[in-house]
């Protein structure tokens, strides 16, 4: 007939269009499962929190001032450490009992003696002929002692040169001399 | 995906496992749920009203569900969520740690309370109180 449209076909029925209700249920099961033991374990950590803190927040404040004061001290001792070590001679000298004991001993002690105080050495002085003659020893022992090795640059010298260049001492000499 | 519900205590995994309607998270639901069949609901969305199972029947509250105004009766009753009103597990009550409940709680057989449960309410044995335990 001409009204009548006609019919459109049909797709082929397929047993995996619709998925099975059972392996729906399972699906929403288990995710909703999952979801819970995540949502679950999150709010009972949380609880366990708020009931530590609240049942030991005064132990976790003294705890905490104890450490603050601590590392405030370790740090102003650390920072004052100069002042502190020039202060302590001060502070010591005022507190302790000992160093007046010190003082008085040092004080007691014999002082280094002065050059005025310095005796003078003792000598006896010799007759002029003694000396002459001690001068007159000394002056051939000089000469007759062995000449050291000679040098290659430097000529070696007689005797007689070595002599002539000891001074001699002469009585009128020794009497103008400032030795004592 | 996990493939094993929730851990319990006194609900048999097997009784979560055959829960048969969900309402889920975000959805709200409005009125009374009722069958005289040994279903089970689990209701992680926002439910408002009763429910009432007239045989056997087990009640899973997610831990983000939430139940309000409501009168709870089933053989297994596990409350992860929270939940306003009264309940009454004929056989096991489980609450556990993520769980609150406000209002009046009485079970018949076993009864199963975290620590950390928070519990406004009455819970009250409905069985022989000097009867003699079997084991």
């Amino acid at each position: 007939m001409p009204w009548r449209r006609p019919e459109r076909p049909k797709p082929p029925p397929s047993p995996h269009a619709v998925p099975d209700p059972e392996s729906v249920r399972r699906a929403a099961l288990a995710a909703s499962w999952q979801r819970d033991r995540r949502i679950a374990q999150r709010r009972l950590a949380w609880r366990w929190v708020l009931w530590f803190v609240g049942r030991y927040f005064l132990h976790i404040l003294g705890l905490v001032v104890l450490l603050l004061l601590a590392g405030w001290l370790l740090r102003s001792q650390s920072g004052s450490a100069n002042a502190e070590h020039a202060a302590i001679p001060i502070a010591m000298s005022e507190a302790s009992p000992l160093v007046p004991a010190v003082l008085q001993t040092l004080q007691a002690a014999p002082a280094w003696p002065t050059p005025s105080r310095i005796p003078e050495p003792a000598y006896t002085e010799l007759p002029a002929q003694e000396l002459n003659a001690v001068d007159l020893r000394l002056l051939r022992q000089l000469a007759e002692k062995p000449e050291p090795a000679p040098l290659q640059n430097k000529t070696p010298r007689s005797a007689s040169q070595a002599e002539s260049l000891i001074p001699t001492l002469k009585p009128e000499n020794w009497l103008h001399s400032k030795e004592p | 995906m996990s493939q094993n519900p929730a851990s319990t205590r006194l609900v048999p995994a097997d009784r979560l496992g055959a829960i048969t309607s969900l309402i889920a998270e975000g959805a709200v639901f409005d009125g009374n749920f009722h069958t005289a069949r040994d279903q089970g609901i689990k209701v992680d969305g926002h439910l408002k009203g009763n429910i009432t199972f007239e045989t056997g029947g087990t009640l899973h509250v997610g831990a983000s569900g939430v139940i309000e105004n409501t009168r709870i009766e089933a053989d297994y009753v596990f409350i992860e969520g929270k939940v306003i009103g009264t309940v009454i597990a004929r056989k096991a009550l489980e609450i556990t740690g993520s769980a609150t409940l406000i209002g009046d709680a009485s079970y018949d057989e076993l009864i199963d309370m975290h620590p950390r449960a928070r519990v406004r309410g009455k819970i009250e044995y409905r069985g022989d109180i000097d009867a003699e335990p079997t084991y």
